[in-house]
């Protein structure tokens, strides 16, 4: 049943997808942003968001980093293609979109500890474009200790989604069953 | 504690003082909390006298008459460009009281002159919109018709005729984007019934393309020319033009007047309110222009050219 379920999602985001893309296709093309994968970006994708994790053991202490493989964006202009691979400008993200998101984390508990997290995320602006304030709904599983849960977030952010603050629930999961992320990010 | 506190606090007190980001801060920080100063607001913003008026919103946003064609650049209506850069100055026409607009001239990319709140604001005011090359990728989607134009490229829409002229500027919108959005800044020349403005959204001063302005567009009826941010000038001189080099620009341009912009409107660089004006003032005494030059308030409708 549930794989029934999930067939039918996976269905319907390809069909709305594949919609877009051929409305989009009545306008002239426009030039497409081409981001090079130089120094600064990779600096500023190694900073961290820290976030805390509640759960059985107590609180623990623990940072994110996040990759972005693909992102089709709905909220800019229809000349522009909508799809971003690994480098995402801003505007593409907050003004409506839908990521594909790994993000390996690090915790503290005494020792070091990891988990990689993968999911999907909706973006959708609220003021300027979502520029000044956007929020997301998001899914994803995770791997910890060797067990995959499931993981439920939303988030708001601010600033082009420079900062944002994201939470997230695990029913599933004893050890991070509800989770707070000061997230950072910049492209 | 407490003291290792004040001392590191003191410390970094010591060592900002003086320096521009202390200036710019402690200058700043009060207007950050006070209300945008009130001006006088006109119900009719469009002159049936005019052959060519112009109104000054603020910042970089002018709203052109020219004879039954309304032409604005770069619109902000806004509280604050980019979440930071607070307002001091009210704008100087209620969102409300914007005609529809023939078309819509962005500039460059920055906050300050593309600002996506201003657009959604205008959004069924605007006809038609004109960026530089690159620039639609920022804009997210909008129901009217958007033109992007190379240097020299010109684009012709009811009888408004738009050209993108080049500028000594930058196109990037967040920072490091700046390494690929190369081509997306711009100034533009707009031309209707024989009457003709200039307008370079942000420049530095830059005589062979001012110069390259004229010897095209040998009869230019107004410049509008941006004269800060000024300070810290060894800064602002690689993308902004200061009061004096606007003079030299207004010259080496040939046009008939000049209206200055992009000062006093936004917390702006390290630039104390009033000074752009006052060094304006008096380089256009110096050069002996100050009859060519109208230095406007927010809200303040000038006719130029009348009928």
């Amino acid at each position: 049943m549930r794989g029934a379920g999930s067939r039918a999602a996976f269905v319907s985001v390809c069909f709305t997808l594949t919609v877009a893309t051929v409305a989009r296709a009545d306008d002239p093309p426009a030039k497409t942003p081409e981001p090079s994968l130089g120094v600064p970006w990779v600096l500023t994708q190694a900073v961290p968001s820290p976030e805390m994790a509640f759960g059985s053991e107590g609180t623990r202490f623990g940072l994110r980093w996040q990759v972005t493989p693909m992102l089709y964006s709905f909220g800019v202009h229809r000349r522009v293609s909508p799809w971003r691979f690994v480098i995402v400008d801003p505007i593409a993200r907050q003004s409506g979109s839908l990521e594909w998101h790994i993000t390996p984390e690090l915790w503290t508990t005494g020792t070091l500890e990891g988990s990689l997290r993968s999911g999907v995320r909706a973006y959708f602006p609220l003021h300027h474009r979502g520029e000044y304030l956007s929020f997301s709904l998001g899914t994803s599983a995770f791997l910890f200790r060797n067990e995959v849960h499931s993981s439920y977030d939303f988030g708001i952010y601010a600033f082009s989604g420079v900062i944002g603050l994201e939470t997230s629930v695990s029913p599933s999961s004893d050890l991070l069953r509800g989770m707070v992320t000061l997230k950072l990010r910049y492209f | 504690m407490k003291r290792a506190l004040l001392a590191a606090v003191t410390s970094l007190g010591l060592a900002l003082s003086g320096c521009f980001v202390n200036d710019v801060l402690v200058r700043n920080t009060a207007l950050l909390f006070e209300a945008p100063m009130k001006v006088s607001k006109t119900d009719h913003p469009v002159r049936p006298e005019a052959r060519l008026a112009v109104l000054w919103v603020g910042h970089a946003t002018m709203l052109i008459q020219m004879d039954d064609r309304l032409v604005m650049t770069d619109p902000v209506f806004t509280s604050s460009v980019g979440q930071i850069q607070t307002r001091i100055v009210e704008p100087g026409l209620e969102v409300e009281k914007v005609p529809m607009l023939d078309a819509v001239v962005i500039s460059h990319m920055h906050y300050d002159h593309l600002s996506l709140g201003s657009v959604s604001l205008l959004e069924r005011k605007i006809r038609s919109m004109v960026m530089p090359m690159g620039g639609i990728a920022y804009l997210t989607d909008v129901p009217f018709p958007v033109d992007e134009l190379r240097s020299w490229q010109s684009v012709e829409r009811n009888g408004l005729r738009i050209t993108a002229v080049p500028v000594d500027h930058v196109g990037f919108r967040y920072g490091i984007d700046g390494a690929w959005m190369t081509t997306s800044f711009t100034g533009y020349v707009i031309e209707y019934h024989g009457l003709s403005v200039y307008f370079p959204g942000d420049t530095a001063y830059d005589a062979i393309r001012f110069a390259a302005v004229r010897e095209r567009f040998p009869n230019l009826d107004l410049a509008l020319l941006p004269i800060a941010p000024v300070e810290p000038r060894s800064f602002m001189r690689h993308t902004h033009l200061d009061p004096a080099e606007a003079i030299q620009a207004f010259s080496d341009l040939g046009a008939k007047a000049m209206v200055p912009l992009h000062f006093d409107t936004f917390v702006n660089g390290g630039d104390r309110v009033g000074a752009a004006p006052r060094l304006l003032r008096q380089a256009a005494k110096d050069a002996g222009l100050s009859d060519r030059v109208f230095i406007l308030k927010q809200g303040e409708h000038r006719v130029l050219i009348s009928k």
